[in-house]
């Protein structure tokens, strides 16, 4: 798994990343159904991963009513993104 | 997550995984090459057809996509390999109003190769996936 915004970047709540072998859309699908909704897809910033060499990448927003249940909800989805793709491609 | 399991049905990782009739070099020397995009999410699938007279010699393709959208693309080379341009036509358009009518639509089902994408008919925001290599598919047809 890749998270975009680099270690000495501002602090935000809002964090793209990407999981190698699982496209975004397939990440969001899958959060979906973990009840987090996330965005998928170029962000309107086609030039920006153009230049990062990224198809597309998944995007959280964390806001202020965001508590620890949402934030593990969505690490359960991306285990089972990472889970279901490895699987069949083992 | 039994929907999860509904949509991801295994042979369509499969073809995810392994698609058939996908090209990573040039498709200059095919007789008609068509591209089909989605800008929202920057999935891109060109296809190339080559003829042998009326039919479909060979069918490949190439790009970027979701799960759905390879899986979709590498089904619908097997599907469509062999055909005529007619055949290849009319399944075309039978797929396409096949997802356009959503789950529950009593329109006679795609062949067999092709049911395991019948999941996301149920899933409208993936539709898009499931027929951008169609759309490509068809827009090349049309060409000849």
């Amino acid at each position: 798994m890749r998270i975009l915004p680099s270690a000495d970047a501002p602090p935000s709540g809002i964090v793209s990343f990407t999981i190698d072998g699982v496209h975004p859309h397939d990440i969001a699908q899958i959060a979906a159904e973990h009840g987090v909704a996330i965005r998928a897809g170029h962000h309107c910033a086609q030039p920006l991963l153009r230049k990062l060499g990224i198809d597309a990448t998944a995007r959280a927003s964390f806001g202020v009513y965001n508590d620890c249940a949402d934030v593990n909800a969505l690490a359960s989805a991306v285990r089972a993104a990472q889970q279901l793709f490895t699987e069949v491609s083992s | 997550m039994m929907a999860t399991q509904a949509l991801y049905k295994k042979i369509l990782l499969q073809h995810y995984r392994q698609p058939h009739h996908k090209c990573e070099g040039s498709l200059d020397d095919a007789d008609v090459v068509r591209r089909g995009a989605n800008p929202r999410c920057g999935d891109e699938i060109e296809v190339g057809l080559y003829l042998d007279a009326q039919r479909l010699r060979q069918v490949v393709f190439r790009g970027r996509g979701c799960s759905i959208c390879i899986a979709s693309s590498s089904m619908m080379t097997d599907a469509v390999l062999g055909r005529s341009i007619t055949d290849a036509r009319d399944l075309c358009a039978h797929m396409h109003q096949w997802f356009q009518q959503g789950d529950g639509a009593d329109l006679a089902a795609p062949p067999a190769d092709l049911q395991a994408l019948s999941a996301v008919r149920a899933y409208p925001a993936r539709r898009r996936c499931v027929l951008l290599p169609w759309d490509a598919l068809a827009e090349a047809l049309d060409s000849l």
